[in-house]
């Protein structure tokens, strides 16, 4: 199978030149990532199930997420992975992106919600490392650059059409069940670290634009 | 694959320097990551915070720390002081230092404020009773392996 190749940055977050993904993630250079979590109406957050033997198998992740590939831009790679994640289409027409928190306002009132998806970026963090196991054995670190969404859906659990390849399965959780899931290690640990350190935020984000 | 020990521990820890966020960001806040040896391989210490109308992170799920004071000598000192208010943890007499992660800058209620977190790793010695005070809710050891992936 060939292998997708991904973007690498140096630390400023200048392109830097693209590698296959097994190879860019070892390379000491950034890979750029994408992370969205999505709010209903209830404030519960949308986390999809990862299959087993996947990265992250049986644990729950955030509700979009992915790496940007070769050529790619951080604002295209989250429009295609959650048309592709939630909808099975990776130009899905039900994936709304705004530029702005202003567009973001004027989108959630205009969209059809129960059909559709609105989301905005709130954030750009560099030289994040994922410490993970190495192949073979012992700890490496995987530098990311990671553009982080936050948005609104009220399309219910059964009109998504998850991508089989990689969800099992998508459903929406309370902030108090999130928490649960944390302490007992049912979190992919990338979901772990957004939840503790923005997830609060980005469900209130997702809940209602901000006011200057 | 085996379980997760001290060395990788370490090795995650030497392998680059920890990050600063800007200094832009004028006040600073310190965390501290409390391992220990559990009864499921190295663990690490999470708290939830108690519920406070007027605290941004109220009921939420976090690591013992908190602001800098002026009596602090550094950052460090911050998270050891903090860890001894919250927890009744002293990590400089039962406690070894490991050292310093990358700063994360702090969100809430929807922005990036102007407070940066330095998190610290410690290792506690021995079976150590943990005595949380009014801020705390409830305190729980997680296994690293359910952590890293």
């Amino acid at each position: 199978m060939t292998e997708e190749l991904l973007n690498l940055y140096d630390a400023e977050g200048r392109v830097v030149g693209a590698r296959p993904r097994r190879e860019a993630k070892a390379s000491g250079l950034a890979v750029g990532a994408v992370n969205a979590l999505l709010a209903d109406g209830r404030g519960r957050v949308l986390l999809q199930r990862r299959p087993p033997g996947k990265e992250n198998g049986e644990r729950w992740d955030k509700s979009v997420g992915g790496h940007v590939s070769a050529g790619e831009e951080f604002d295209g790679t989250l429009v295609r992975e959650a048309g592709e994640e939630l909808f099975d289409d990776p130009r899905s027409p039900r994936i709304h992106l705004a530029a702005s928190e202003e567009e973001f306002a004027s989108l959630r009132r205009g969209t059809d919600l129960a059909r559709e998806v609105v989301l905005r970026r709130v954030a750009f963090q560099r030289n994040l490392r994922d410490v993970r196991r190495a192949p073979a054995g012992g700890v490496r670190n995987v530098l990311y650059h990671v553009a982080i969404y936050a948005g609104r859906t009220d399309v219910p659990i059964e009109s998504f059409r998850p991508q089989r390849s990689e969800i099992v399965e998508l459903a929406y959780f309370r902030a108090a069940d999130v928490d649960r899931m944390l302490l007992e290690g049912r979190l992919a640990p990338n979901m772990a670290f957004l939840w503790l350190t923005q997830g609060h935020a980005l469900l209130a984000a997702g809940e209602a634009p901000p006011r200057r | 694959m085996g379980r997760l020990g001290w060395e990788d521990v370490r090795s995650a820890l030497d392998a680059r320097p920890a990050a600063r966020v800007s200094a832009e960001v004028g006040r600073r806040a310190a965390v501290a990551l409390v391992l220990r040896d559990g009864p499921a391989g190295v663990e690490l210490l999470f708290i939830r915070r108690a519920d406070h109308p007027e605290d941004p992170w109220s009921g939420q799920m976090a690591f013992p720390g908190g602001r800098s004071e002026p009596g602090d000598a550094d950052l460090l000192a911050t998270a050891v002081r903090e860890t001894a208010e919250e927890i009744g943890v002293d990590l400089a007499r039962e406690g070894e230092y490991l050292g310093p992660l990358d700063e994360v800058r702090a969100m809430a209620r929807l922005r990036p404020v102007d407070l940066a977190i330095a998190p610290f790793v410690f290792r506690l010695r021995g079976d150590v009773a943990l005595n949380p005070n009014h801020e705390v809710r409830s305190a729980h050891w997680i296994p690293l392996d359910e952590l890293v992936r």
